[in-house]
């Protein structure tokens, strides 16, 4: 038995420079799993490779048992993979209905309900609902962050990349963010929480990886893991 | 969408009785350049307006479906003399090809090459892709002008009889009721992609593709596609037209006036919608028929231009962007200063 999402042994390259140095990362079902790092040392790195826009040169993905080599980043997101981007890409002449719609006829899998009523539903989640009609050009920041949360969320998925959600949030912001997270963890939805924000981290993971330079330096249990002295000169110096 | 085909072909049949009604035989000939601009600039307007790829070739797939017609038409007279005797009669027997045959014959072939352009213009995009278009309507007028069979850069003559064997209908009144319902067709196709799953695919890809490919959205799959009809419909233009003018030849065929108009309609007219190059293509093409007969050819050319440049600096959202205030959706709009 495998676990849920493994990402064995990847190595990523940029020309002479490698992003991500054999990093292996094994992840259970239903973990909330928060992954920081200095500037740079490959998060979003890894976000890319799982979600398919890089490929890594060395090593492999396996998602539920599935090897992800060769699949498209649009079959990834199909498969339940769903990614939020670390700078909002809202679709900018669609409303925000629409922004959810476009998932939803792409991705979502349970036609149960009518498209409509699921996309109310989906924007009424993250409190987006008075302005299905805007386009997303007079979204607040803290607005354009849900948009892209719920968009990703709108797939369906099993596993949720979230790429620095809340980067340049407001205190109370950041708590909303984190509560919708918790919300979707409850509902059984596997995440991945790529970070600055420390607080935020260590209030929603129940894991840590923390990378530095494209190598993992640490895995484990949040509270052990920033005691850790490596982590500690990773990110505060000698 | 149903009432919506209906109404576009009664339109066309409209304007059709109208034109008959009024019986000005120059009428004809010179609606009949505006309505085949309605086809290219709707065609182009599905890759360039929904898709967000500006193509600079129109040119190219007009020929090749002006260019698949002529070769057709000489095939008959060329079998006679170098196929085998049996071969030649079977050609002879079904050949001339009814127009709408050879409009379905000129829509395949360009949407081939929509399709192959498509594909080996995979990974650019905007300027890139642009330059990439305008390489292949180069690379093909080069090969259409050393292929001796349509005529090579001497052109080609095509005789049209003067009447259809459609009720003995004028041949000039014929082609102009073909192009009307092609241009009805091109915009049923035209609204019917933007109302739908595809539409909301095209429209994602335009606004950024990394996240449309998050979202689900088959990118590549999709802009093929895209190439494909929008190339189909501009071939599918441009196949009566050697019948239309009687002489073809490389230069006119491949103008890059097909593609400077192509564009210019649609961003004046607005890129939105199906209506917005409708507008364009009807405004402009009129007044360049107008400009071309009162002033000269030239002028026409100079009035593209400086229309352009003027809706392009003062309405960027085009003739359709006047009337987004009237709208009460989207109130995002005037918040975000005019969308994009």
């Amino acid at each position: 038995m495998t676990a849920f999402l493994e990402i064995d042994a990847i190595t990523k390259k940029f020309g002479g420079f490698t992003a991500l140095d054999n990093i292996t990362i094994s992840v259970g079902r239903g973990e909330r799993v928060g992954l920081i790092g200095p500037n740079g040392s490959g998060k979003s790195t890894v976000v890319n490779c799982l979600s398919g826009v890089f490929t890594p040169e060395l090593g492999a993905i396996r998602f539920r048992d599935q090897d992800l080599r060769g699949l498209r980043a649009f079959e990834r997101t199909r498969l339940g993979i769903a990614r939020s981007f670390q700078l909002p890409k809202p679709f900018r002449s669609l409303t925000v209905a629409e922004n959810v719609r476009v998932p939803l006829l792409y991705a979502g899998r349970g036609r149960s309900k009518a498209i409509d009523e699921r996309c109310y539903d989906l924007l009424t989640r993250v409190a987006l609902h008075d302005k299905a009609d805007w386009l997303p050009g007079a979204l607040t920041q803290v607005e354009l962050r849900k948009l892209e949360l719920i968009r990703a969320v709108a797939t369906e998925p099993e596993l949720l990349l979230a790429d620095e959600a809340m980067a340049g949030l407001s205190g109370s912001e950041v708590a909303e963010i984190v509560a919708f997270l918790r919300q979707l963890s409850d509902d059984g939805v596997t995440i991945i929480m790529i970070e600055h924000i420390m607080s935020a981290v260590m209030s929603f993971s129940n894991r840590l990886v923390v990378l530095v330079s494209g190598k993992k330096v640490a895995d484990g249990d949040p509270q052990m893991v920033v005691k850790d002295p490596i982590v500690e000169s990773a990110y505060l110096g000698q | 969408m149903p009432l919506f085909s209906l109404l576009a072909l009664i339109v066309a049949a409209a304007l059709f009785a109208a034109f008959l009604a009024i019986g000005n035989e120059y009428l004809f000939f010179a609606g009949y350049v505006v309505v085949q601009y309605v086809v290219i600039a709707t065609a182009w307007n599905i890759l360039g307006g929904y898709c967000g790829y500006v193509n600079f070739g129109t040119g190219a797939f007009f020929a090749v479906g002006a260019y698949a017609t002529v070769a057709l038409h000489k095939l008959p007279n060329y079998s006679e003399n170098n196929f085998p005797p049996v071969v030649a009669e079977m050609i002879a027997a079904i050949f001339p090809l009814p127009i709408p045959i050879l409009i379905l014959v000129g829509g395949l072939l360009s949407g081939i090459i929509g399709l192959l352009m498509g594909y080996l213009t995979l990974r650019l995009r905007g300027v890139f892709f642009a330059i990439a278009t305008l390489a292949l309507a180069v690379v093909l007028q080069t090969l259409v002008v050393n292929w001796d069979y349509v005529g090579g850069s001497r052109g080609a003559t095509i005789l049209r009889p003067q009447t259809t064997s459609l009720f003995g209908m004028d041949y000039i009144h014929y082609l102009f009721g073909l192009m009307l319902l092609l241009a009805a067709i091109g915009i049923i196709i035209a609204r019917g992609i933007e109302r739908s799953t595809f539409g909301y695919g095209l429209a994602s890809i335009r606004d950024d593709e990394l996240a449309a490919e998050a979202a689900g959205v088959p990118t590549l799959r999709l802009k093929l596609a895209c190439t494909a009809i929008s190339g189909a419909l501009m071939g599918m233009a441009g196949a009566p037209f050697p019948y239309y003018v009687g002489y073809v030849e490389p230069n006119s065929t491949f103008s890059l006036i097909y593609a400077v108009n192509a564009i210019a309609m649609p961003m004046v007219g607005g890129t939105a919608g199906w209506l917005g190059p409708l507008l364009g293509s009807l405004t402009l093409g009129t007044l360049q028929q107008i400009a071309s007969v009162t002033i000269s050819s030239e002028a026409s050319l100079l009035l593209i231009g400086v229309i352009l440049v003027a809706f392009v600096v003062l309405a960027p959202r085009g003739m359709l962007g006047w009337f987004d205030r009237l709208r009460p959706r989207r109130r995002g709009m005037v918040a975000a200063g005019g969308g994009h």
